[in-house]
């Protein structure tokens, strides 16, 4: 019985190496599969880092149909163990504004501009303002812009004009507006536009 | 044989009960304050409903089964038994089915709305399914009585797989980005800390200080690729390491429960300082003398 746990505890943390890999679970199952790639990425890279990178492809690439099948319970509690957190952040400043009738109410992190920020900074809405800010046509902008509508007509009820933008900015330089969302009455549908 | 020995005498041996009864009260704590902090700003209803039927997000995970079994009400259910559960493990009652139960509970809402449910959620419902198989509930319990000891492979497990968090974390950030470790590339730890999205930090004004981002960034890259340390019996005071950098990020990002979340599983590598404490506080003996403590 002893014996029987130990096995199983050490099966246990094996699938757990396995399945999350430190070093290899993040790269794509086509990194460096192609003479060309390895080519490439040795022109930029150069050795000992092409064979190194080329070897941790090749482990993923094995890696990846027994993780799938060893790993099958873990939609149940969804709990995939991809531990890429964060690598790097946005060389491009974006923040979200809320204007209504031609006044902001909203901007990201923005202590005078603060309509509602305790919702958009919340860590279940933000990834949404985030996406809905880095992309235009977002595939999940609309529930977000819905709820904006829906919000901004409870809080100012005289409005007629709504528009959710998102602005982009290098650091140091001047910030432009890169797309936004407008929603006007009597429909209030939100409409997608681009400079 | 003489490596499975020492694997076997591993798994034999036992702990002191609070480090890991702290963390079972502290991991749940983190998900009901979450939950609450949804109900406190009227999302509740947003989040939990499906887009087609006023909710927020539009996409779904195909393992979004609840609404089969419970119909319109699912998701109000999840939540409640999430809620629930939560609280029973905190309380350290019926702690292994309200695990079970709990984490299914948490995963379905995640499914329901994925784009809020984020590797913190992950880690926190992996966790207590390492908790699952603990006697966690043998101290600061409303049900079990306390033992002076019970067994520690599963501390040993989850310190383990926060290692392998940390690990994963360290390398990805250092082969996606080598600017990680430039003397002379825009700090990445800088553009994170001062993205308006998830940071708090004003980009005008702490671009000024690129030096600062920088050695914390080799700190950050330094402390993950050095996690096994949190195996060894010098986890305490490396682990303090951690506990500034989860610090650090709690108060310059504004990323919910991520920080208290890994948090909540630091007793475990702070047990003798924490130990220490309440013994003291107890007035009973040196914890140094407890063969019993997690030390090593």
């Amino acid at each position: 019985m002893r014996n029987l746990k130990a096995i199983g505890i050490l099966f246990a943390a094996i699938l757990l190496f396995w399945l999350g890999m430190p070093g290899v679970s993040f790269l794509s199952s086509n990194h460096l599969k192609t003479p060309g790639k390895q080519a490439k990425f040795r022109a930029r890279w150069g050795e000992p880092w092409t064979t190194i990178s080329i070897a941790g492809a090749e482990l993923n690439r094995f890696r990846i149909p027994i993780a799938k099948s060893l790993g099958g319970f873990q939609p149940v509690f969804r709990i995939s163990q991809a531990w890429h957190l964060y690598r790097d952040g946005p060389k491009t400043i974006r923040r979200m504004e809320i204007v209504v009738d031609g006044e902001r109410v909203y901007r990201t992190n923005d202590s005078e501009l603060d309509w509602r920020s305790s919702t958009f900074r919340n860590r279940r809405i933000r990834p949404m303002a985030e996406s809905l800010t880095i992309k235009p046509r977002a595939g999940n902008r609309k529930g977000l812009g819905r709820y904006i509508v829906t919000a901004v007509r409870e809080d100012f009820p005289e409005s007629t004009s709504i528009e959710i933008r998102s602005v982009w900015s290098k650091r140091g330089k001047k910030e432009s507006v890169h797309h936004w969302m407008s929603a006007e009455p009597p429909t209030w549908k939100l409409k997608d536009h681009t400079p | 044989m003489k490596l499975w020995s020492r694997w076997l005498d591993l798994l034999d041996s036992e702990m002191d009960p609070r480090p890991l009864a702290l963390v079972r009260i502290a991991l749940p704590l983190c998900v009901i304050a979450d939950l609450l902090r949804l109900f406190q700003l009227g999302l509740v209803d947003d989040v939990f409903t499906p887009f087609t039927l006023g909710g927020l997000s539009k996409f779904q995970s195909p393992n979004w089964v609840a609404a089969d079994w419970f119909g319109a009400q699912a998701s109000m259910i999840m939540l409640a038994l999430t809620l629930v559960c939560m609280v029973l493990v905190s309380l350290g009652t019926w702690m292994r089915p309200a695990i079970l139960i709990g984490v299914l509970a948490y995963a379905q809402l995640g499914h329901l709305y994925p784009p809020g449910d984020r590797a913190i959620d992950r880690l926190i419902r992996t966790a207590l399914l390492i908790l699952l198989f603990s006697q966690a509930d043998r101290a600061f319990s409303l049900r079990r009585v306390r033992v002076p000891s019970i067994p520690a492979w599963p501390a040993w497990f989850l310190r383990y797989f926060l290692v392998l968090v940390y690990l994963s974390a360290g390398m990805a950030k250092l082969i996606q980005q080598p600017g990680w470790l430039s003397l002379n590339a825009d700090p990445p730890l800088l553009r994170i800390l001062v993205d308006p999205m998830a940071a708090e930090l004003d980009p005008a004004f702490w671009a000024q200080f690129p030096w600062l981002f920088r050695w914390a960034g080799f700190g950050t890259i330094a402390f993950e690729l050095c996690s096994p340390l949190l195996l060894t019996r010098h986890a305490h005071r490396f682990a303090l390491i951690g506990l500034v950098m989860h610090l650090g990020i709690a108060v310059a990002m504004s990323l919910g429960m991520f920080s208290w979340g890994v948090l909540a599983c630091y007793p475990l590598f702070l047990a003798p300082f924490i130990l220490r404490r309440l013994d003291r506080s107890a007035g009973g003996q040196d914890p140094a003398a407890n063969p019993a403590m997690p030390t090593d």
